[in-house]
């Protein structure tokens, strides 16, 4: 084959992504996701079905506020579907190619370790931010009993993309750091799911501190719960990205120093 | 056409002093060589860092110590992955995917339009004869078919280059025939071929020169009588047919590089004689000297009037030299 108009391994990405959007999201293992991202689907259809049959009887109609649909988009969509969701994709983003024992094929071509992982990082990004801010548009439709404003419903898509993104990053990272990350994945679920109940200067380091600053309407917090000051939406993004971008980073460096031997992996 | 212990200025595989350990486990340990176009077989036993010296060529694994260069350049480097191609003993594939989409899967990686990937993926597949199963499921084939499919993919992007880790387990006799004749073609073509495999006797028909391993250290690099020189210890097996054996025995026995020598009146001999000849008589000498011996055997020859009929080694074949790495008296030469 004739190489001489084939471009330089640094501007593989886009090839890379749209053969791992293939790969990621066509695959048996991608299923699990669109369950989880059918999940506040369902429970928006049930709460739809409710209202409609309390019509149809005559029954008193029930109404859900704004605050009670935010509170329904952290529990349902973004600590349960997008978490578990993105712990699924992103830490089978390597391992799966590992457990297949066909990483080995990639690594053979010219495109470079670290457009490799970022490839990989962004087809997950792009499939899970696409499924689950659709989940939650359709949940938000579906679960409110008024016309939501679009730039709330804006607000809250934007959100799920960026916990994709920072989720993402977290679990590709321990992908490749641990040969079990089961046991990694729990603790850190264990660490978001204590946040309203750590000291402000620890709520700083979870990343649902960020996404909760950016919510459009607040939460309906307990009477326990130690109240922080919000970040600025600008600083939420910020770091929300940044640390998204430094993990992967991370990462990067580490699939690069990568030797292929899946024995160990059995 | 080289692949020798020290490095020429054709090398495309080049590796110095590497040493590969797995924790404790020892892979390779002070591996020298240098190997240019042609075909080079890297043979040894189970364990003797054949799979451990190709990973390191090709990028997969990083060496503990010394250095590895394929075409002057460190593996891991993004372009070399356009010159070199590696056929892994891993017999796996990416879970669902059709041999067409494997392949072209592979070359878009390698940054061909999805149109080009999809003919080349094509040419390739045709060229390993799976042209008539491209549409289907690679793992749903069979051994020879996955084989001849992994084949497919490390050559489908044309490299200069080619390892190719056991390349002809699971393929059927004709099958066998056609890829060492596509690896003669290859390497006409001026590429390298570095080939490992058990099956010595094809190792043996299409190597220009082989490389041998075992436990980790090389043994020796070169044609496959220069291998057989670079062995220290192990003595070579003469075929001595003649008319008076007894005599050419108990002279043979005399000298002091010859460590055994009988008469061959058993199966050796017998197997080399030619239908319808006399009874044999030869007599099987074991020197560590051959060019010694040789001189030896001319001068009897001259002041005895010995008629020699054929003077030949008897095991002068990568069957031997593979028979031999088995022995547990090995004095191995560390690279």
């Amino acid at each position: 084959m004739a190489d001489a108009a084939l471009p330089a391994p640094r501007s593989l990405l886009g090839p890379v992504i749209a053969v791992e959007l293939r790969r990621q999201w066509l695959s048996p293992g991608a299923l699990v996701v669109y369950a989880l991202a059918a999940l506040p689907v369902l429970a928006g259809i049930g709460i739809a079905l409710a209202r409609a049959f309390a019509r149809a009887h005559g029954f008193h109609t029930f109404h859900t506020p704004p605050s009670v649909y935010s509170n329904i988009f952290e529990a349902l969509i973004l600590r349960t579907a997008i978490f578990f969701g993105c712990a699924w994709m992103f830490i089978r983003v390597f391992r799966s190619e590992t457990s297949a024992r066909s990483l080995h094929y990639a690594f053979l071509t010219p495109a470079p370790r670290a457009i490799l992982l970022w490839g990989k990082y962004f087809a997950a990004v792009i499939g899970a931010a696409v499924l689950f801010a659709a989940s939650t548009l359709l949940a938000l439709a579906l679960i409110a009993s008024q016309p939501v404003p679009a730039g709330q419903a804006a607000a809250y898509a934007g959100i799920a993309v960026l916990a994709c993104a920072a989720y993402g990053a977290v679990f590709l990272l321990m992908g490749l750091l641990f040969r079990n990350p089961v046991i990694p994945v729990l603790v850190f679920f264990g660490w978001e799911a204590i946040l309203l109940f750590l000291p402000p200067w620890l709520q700083h380091l979870t990343v649902l501190f960020y996404l909760h600053s950016l919510l459009p309407v607040p939460l309906l917090a307990g009477s326990i719960a130690v109240v922080t000051a919000p970040a600025s939406t600008a600083v939420a993004i910020l770091v929300l990205l940044a640390a998204a971008a430094g993990l992967t980073a991370i990462s990067a460096h580490r699939a690069a120093r990568m030797e292929i031997a899946y024995a160990k992996e059995e | 056409m080289s692949a020798a212990a020290s490095p020429t200025s054709d090398s495309l595989l080049r590796a110095e002093q590497v040493s590969k350990f797995y924790g404790d486990v020892l892979g390779v340990d002070r591996v020298t060589v240098s190997i240019g176009p042609g075909i080079t077989s890297l043979v040894g036993p189970n364990g003797a860092g054949k799979t451990t010296l190709m990973n390191l060529f090709a990028g997969l694994l990083w060496p503990t110590r010394g250095a590895v260069t394929v075409l002057g350049q460190r593996p891991g480097h993004p372009e070399l992955y356009r010159q070199l191609g590696y056929c892994a003993s891993w017999d796996s594939f990416p879970a669902g995917v059709t041999a067409h989409g494997f392949i072209a899967r592979y070359l878009r990686l390698h940054g061909y339009s999805p149109a080009a990937a999809a003919s080349g993926a094509s040419q390739a597949l045709e060229r390993v004869s799976l042209s008539a199963v491209a549409r289907r499921r690679a793992d749903a084939f069979s051994q020879g078919m996955r084989q001849r499919l992994r084949l497919a993919q490390a050559t489908a992007h044309d490299p200069r280059v080619v390892i190719l880790d056991e390349p002809l387990n699971g393929l059927d006799p004709l099958a066998r025939a056609e890829m060492a004749a596509l690896f003669r073609a290859w390497a006409t073509g001026g590429r390298c071929l570095l080939i490992s495999s058990h099956i010595l006797h094809e190792v043996d028909a299409i190597s220009d020169r082989v490389l041998l391993l075992d436990q980790g250290y090389l043994l020796g690099a070169g044609s496959v009588p220069t291998v057989r020189g670079e062995i220290h210890r192990h003595p070579l097996q003469i075929l001595v047919r003649c008319d008076r054996p007894a005599e050419l025995a108990a002279h043979a026995f005399s000298l002091p590089h010859v460590i055994e020598a009988r008469l061959a009146g058993d199966e050796t001999a017998a197997a080399s004689a030619e239908p319808g000849a006399p009874e044999p008589g030869a007599v099987l000498v074991k020197t560590r000297n051959p060019e010694a011996f040789f001189l030896a055997l001319n001068q009897l020859a001259a002041e005895s009037r010995l008629q020699i009929e054929t003077v030949a080694p008897v095991d002068e074949n990568l069957d031997a030299v593979y028979r031999f790495l088995l022995t547990p008296d090995t004095e191995a030469v560390h690279g």
